[in-house]
């Protein structure tokens, strides 16, 4: 067991403009990017309102770009909004503009899922914290903190931990590594990356992480990081508090 | 009492560093109650607007963060109801402030707020999410979305309501089609709506007049009030609840609740919140 072994942390900016000398350091690094949008509406043909969940999820082993390049939610959420007062003949048309739009604003979209989830059907999703994944112990913490580099607004969220068997670290390790965050500026992605690089630091066993974000603007971002390639998909879930 | 154009909604968001109560304004109920015609000295609902707040986090005398959810219940007969962004900003404000323990959290923000709004607010704190982590799907009540019905009607409509005079029950209907705009930014805003009743009222009417604050600007407080008062009294139902609740801002959730009913007021979670 570790106790401290984190060094110091903050190359920040450094980091998120040359994510290869991030991907060089990083012994192997495999990740999920999932973006939950909550308030996509639009009008049916008899002008009625339709409400639906967007779900994207962004490979890094399937995309062509590295690192992949993230998606601005901001501008994101203006395209969805542009859809509240529109008809449409169906969700597939709405999927398919949405898709297409994406691309236009973010390139790397190609390559991303993209679906849009029934409002209805979402209400059965199970929640990460409640959700056993086969083969896995884990731990979370709630409460991480860190600074939009953008708009200075603080992003909370839960940090989620998976290894076979038990996670060998330390709980309050964890803990301190996330403490030295919570004032910093960076991106999630920025975020997500620097944390997998301390964590992958304390532990020795194959592990996945999952960072999730509380929603801004109706939208939320799940980062999952892992050393090992397999079933990332798995953890693909909302936190109670995302 | 401040203007509205005073607050900080629609102008660049300030994060401050340390406990600061200066953050908070408050925005007189009586106004948009007058404009709708509901008598401020009478009020034809008792109810409360329960907050959720997910993003709550302070630090101990030891310098240690601790984190915690909280409920905030500000009953609806206060002369003041709180401005949301000016709430969110002043609760991040703790983000950095030290504090003793969580007793003295609850009391500082009872504090403020009790003396912001004018009536004495609640404050519930929890350290741990699980009460978060029971959702309802929607409403418990009937629905009326999958009702087929054609829409044009965008802006507040009373006219739409519709009393079935012939039909007289006791029912629960509940609609996840509410929208409205805030009343500054006109940024949209997302809600489900359930009426509960005993009268006549057309299902399908009512499914068209919540689908008509779809580009309305208001507070959320003062749709549910709107609709509340619209129901009463185009349909005069005996009895009459309306509750709402409404998706985050801020890391916040509204819900405001009214009634004439003598009943208790929920806090269940829905799928979108």
């Amino acid at each position: 067991m570790l106790n401290k072994c984190f060094s110091v942390i903050f190359l920040g900016y450094e980091f998120s403009n040359i994510g290869l000398g991030l991907r060089s350091m990083a012994k192997n690094i495999y990740g999920l990017d999932v973006t939950r949008a909550y308030e996509l509406s639009w009008l049916n043909l008899n002008g009625k309102p339709q409400l639906g969940v967007v779900e994207i999820i962004q490979d890094h082993a399937k995309s062509a770009v590295e690192p992949l390049e993230p998606l601005d939610t901001r501008v994101y959420k203006q395209l969805l909004e542009s859809f509240n007062n529109q008809p449409y003949a169906d969700v597939l048309t709405v999927k398919k503009l949405i898709a297409t739009n994406l691309v236009k604003l973010c390139p790397s979209m190609a390559s991303c899922d993209l679906n849009i989830v029934p409002a209805k059907n979402f209400a059965d999703y199970i929640f990460l914290e409640n959700q056993t994944i086969a083969g896995f112990d884990f731990i979370f913490i709630q409460g991480l903190r860190f600074i939009c580099d953008k708009t200075d607004q603080p992003f909370i969220g839960t940090f989620f931990l998976y290894a076979i068997d038990k996670p060998n670290i330390d709980e309050n390790v964890i803990r301190d590594i996330l403490l030295q965050f919570r004032n910093i500026k960076l991106t999630p992605q920025q975020f997500v990356e620097q944390l997998y690089l301390e964590i992958q630091n304390c532990i020795n066993n194959n592990f996945v992480m999952s960072v999730n974000l509380n929603r801004r603007g109706g939208i939320s971002y799940q980062g999952i990081r892992s050393n090992h390639p397999d079933n990332l998909r798995n953890f693909i879930y909302r936190s109670i508090l995302e | 009492m401040k203007e509205l154009s005073a607050s900080l909604l629609g102008k660049a968001n300030v994060y401050l560093d340390k406990y600061a109560p200066d953050l908070l304004f408050a925005i007189s109920r009586d106004g948009n109650r007058l404009k709708i015609g509901i008598d401020t000295h009478n009020l034809p609902f008792h109810g409360m607007d329960i907050w959720n707040g997910f993003d709550f986090t302070w630090l101990d005398d030891q310098g240690l963060p601790h984190f915690g959810t909280l409920t905030i219940f500000i009953p609806c007969d206060s002369p003041n109801l709180i401005e949301s962004k000016s709430l969110k900003l002043y609760l991040f404000s703790f983000a950095n402030a030290v504090f003793k323990n969580k007793t003295e959290i609850i009391k500082t923000i009872e504090n403020d707020l009790s003396n912001l709004a004018g009536k004495k607010v609640i404050v519930n704190y929890n350290d741990n999410s699980q009460s978060f982590a029971k959702i309802s799907s929607v409403f418990p009540g009937q629905s009326l979305d999958d009702l087929d019905v054609i829409c044009s009607d965008y802006e507040v409509n009373p006219n739409l309501l519709i009393a079935d005079e012939k039909t007289i029950v006791a029912e629960q209907l509940c609609s996840e089609l509410l929208k409205s705009n805030c009343l500054v930014t006109g940024k949209p805003d997302w809600a489900s709506v359930r009426v509960s009743y005993k009268g006549p009222i057309n299902r399908e009417s009512l499914l068209k007049y919540i689908i008509s604050y779809r580009n309305h600007q208001g507070f959320h407080e003062q749709c549910i009030e709107h609709i509340f008062y619209d129901i009463l009294a185009i349909c005069k139902p005996m009895e009459l609840s309306v509750e709402g609740r409404y998706t985050r801002r801020g890391g916040l959730d509204i819900n405001p609740a009214r009634s004439n009913k003598d009943i208790k007021f929920t806090n269940d979670r829905l799928y979108r919140q």
